[in-house]
């Protein structure tokens, strides 16, 4: 009978899954291309990125950060249409890894431990959720041709619906903050 | 958190320039990740219903001593699944058991209760602000509320019961206590004789002095023990305390004070207290346990100050005790200080120097010669200053740090004593 896994372990490895992942997605691409030299840039990043949060060091936030843009750019640098699905997987890799360091940053380290694989499978679910709506938006679009005026209207209709809804939203909140002022008991 | 927010939204504006200066749609679709995710943490950050409440194990304590801090937070709205919760510690105060943060998960309805100890050197540490951050599924928006909930703790000075320090005010009060009063009538060491009068117990009756002068009866007197209006002012200029090399000599000084009020009070004087520096920083006089709480609460929260107004010794104000009432000035004395006492002992007050030593406190370099002269200059400067107080008639305990306060004390009751034997005079 084996122990079940300590939640942190788990999503420490989760992470590390993830920009392990998001680092090979954006290595074979540059591979792919016949870029050496970007393909081992992406590897090094990812491999930054691993070894700083293990150290736990001072400066492990800012290598995440470079690291999480230069996979990022790598990842449509030279972008090649025919691998669009390995940049979309190699995005939400890199979504995914960037959410999980977050998680083991701040674990809910002081609440029991059915809490924490609850707060863990949760995020796990929430990314899964996230690649599944992502490959669906490719797979549209590989059925659909798009123009980019099409795409760049379509985003900034996104925009402004989260603009719409962050304004609803901020109202309503603000009614309700004028109702309970008082900040403590 | 606005580290990520800002990373992702980075990333998400160099693509989107990638993309529309390659004018490729396909480089927009593959941001679509990115999107959504900035979409997600948008729309489904959650709504927050907290109350929070912190509990001080006490509200005062001694130097050093470990005070307890409770914290409890209780989640009336949604279940939330990355809390954030972390109080704020004074400034001055150090965490010795404990994290004052936690990171935790709620379910509606359910309370988070974390603990951690604290202690500190004397102060007044105000805790003011619980903050608390709030993260839905997907994190990248949180709720930062901030409570506030206020607290005091004090820490009381560092002092040490005295033996005894002779005082000898002016002008007693009414109520008897242990302070010799200088006047005949009901008491327990003997004062006088006086002629009887027809009243008084007959075992007061001196039988060998009647029977020396026939045809009177001579009664033993004895001498009133009353208590006494007792001023403590303690000097809090900034100006007239050398730079801190360790512990600071006002500590040393606020110690002394404390040591004083404690062994007045509990002689069963009234007393009161005066911080001079930044302000004026009267306590009322007043009797008992209470007034002593009061008066070292009071010195807790005291720090040196600077002021123009309260620049010298001088601006004391002489209406603040009754005349003739006891005054102990708490002060390492700089130049101009000796005029200022010196007044106030030719206005009524009888006037006791402590003086914990500037000079014996900073430390000497060997390898400095420099230093060495400043050092015998500042020593000679200081003797004369104490002379010219001893000559007056105020009586000085000038205060060497590295030994203990009651020390200095017991060394100078003698020549505490012969001051006032000489006042009397």
């Amino acid at each position: 009978m084996t122990r079940p896994r300590d939640p942190l372990a788990t999503a420490t490895l989760a992470r590390d899954i993830g920009v392990a992942g998001a680092g090979t997605a954006a290595a074979a691409l540059h591979l792919l291309g016949a870029s050496w030299l970007l393909a081992g840039l992406a590897a090094t990043a990812a491999a930054a990125w691993v070894f700083a949060e293990r150290r736990s060091a001072a400066w492990a936030d800012r290598v995440n950060q470079a690291a999480f843009i230069v996979l990022g750019l790598l990842m449509v640098w030279r972008f090649a249409e025919r691998y669009l699905w390995l940049s979309v997987a190699g995005l939400w890799l890199l979504v995914s890894a960037a959410d999980l360091t977050r998680l083991c940053r701040r674990f809910p380290a002081d609440s029991g431990v059915l809490d924490q694989r609850l707060t863990v499978s949760r995020r796990l679910q929430n990314l899964a959720l996230l690649g599944l709506a992502s490959a669906a938006v490719v797979g549209v679009s590989l059925v659909l041709t798009l123009e980019l005026r099409l795409v760049a209207v379509a985003l900034l209709a996104l925009f402004v619906v989260m603009v719409v809804v962050r304004i609803i939203r901020s109202i309503a909140g603000l009614s309700f903050s004028r109702e309970d002022d008082e900040p403590g008991r | 958190m606005r580290n990520q927010l800002a990373t992702l939204g980075l990333l998400l504006a160099c693509i989107m320039t990638i993309a529309l200066l390659g004018l490729s749609g396909a480089v927009l679709i593959a941001a679509t990740p990115l999107l959504l995710y900035l979409l997600g943490s948008w729309l489904f950050t959650p709504s927050v219903s907290l109350a929070v409440r912190r509990t001080l194990g006490a509200g005062r304590v001694g130097p050093g001593g470990e005070v307890t801090v409770t914290v409890t937070v209780w989640n009336n709205g949604a279940p939330l699944r990355e809390v954030t919760i972390a109080d704020q510690v004074p400034a001055g105060l150090r965490t010795t058991r404990g994290a004052s943060s936690v990171v935790t998960s709620m379910d509606a309805g359910s309370q988070v209760t974390f603990s951690y100890s604290v202690a500190g050197d004397r102060g007044s540490f105000e805790f003011r602000t619980i903050g608390v951050e709030v993260a839905g599924d997907l994190p990248l928006r949180a709720s930062r509320l901030s409570f506030d909930v206020p607290d005091e703790l004090v820490t009381l000075p560092d002092h040490r019961a005295l033996s005894r320090i002779p005082v000898a005010p002016r002008r007693m009060l009414v109520y008897s206590g242990i302070l010799p009063a200088r006047t005949g009538g009901e008491g327990t060491e003997f004062f006088d004789v006086r002629v009887h009068d027809g009243r008084g117990p007959a075992r007061h009756v001196n039988w060998r002095l009647s029977a020396r002068r026939p045809g009177e009866i001579y009664v033993n007197e004895f001498q009133q023990e009353r208590v006494a209006d007792i001023g403590i002012i303690l000097d809090a200029r900034l100006r007239a305390y050398p730079r801190p090399h360790g512990r600071p000599l006002f500590e040393y000084a606020a110690s002394a004070a404390a040591s004083l009020a404690d062994v007045l009070l509990d002689q069963g004087n009234r007393v009161g207290f005066l911080a001079y520096g930044l302000s004026l920083d009267w306590t009322a006089p007043g009797f008992g346990r209470a007034q002593k709480q009061r008066l070292l609460t009071r010195l807790a929260r005291v720090t040196p100050g600077e002021s123009y107004v309260f620049h010298k010794l001088d601006a004391i104000p002489d209406r603040l005790l009754p005349g003739g009432s006891q005054l102990m000035v708490v002060s390492p004395l700089t130049g101009g200080d000796v005029d200022a006492v010196m007044r106030l002992l030719s206005i009524g007050y009888a006037v006791l120097v402590v003086s914990p030593d500037p000079i014996s406190y900073t430390p000497a370099d060997p390898h400095d010669p420099a230093a060495a002269a400043g050092r015998r200059i500042a020593a000679a400067e200081r003797r004369v200053l104490i002379h010219r107080l001893r000559h007056a008639g105020i009586p000085v305990v000038s205060w060497d740090t590295l030994t203990p306060f009651d020390a200095a004390v017991t060394a100078a009751i003698g020549q505490i004593t012969a001051a006032w034997r000489r006042r009397k005079r």
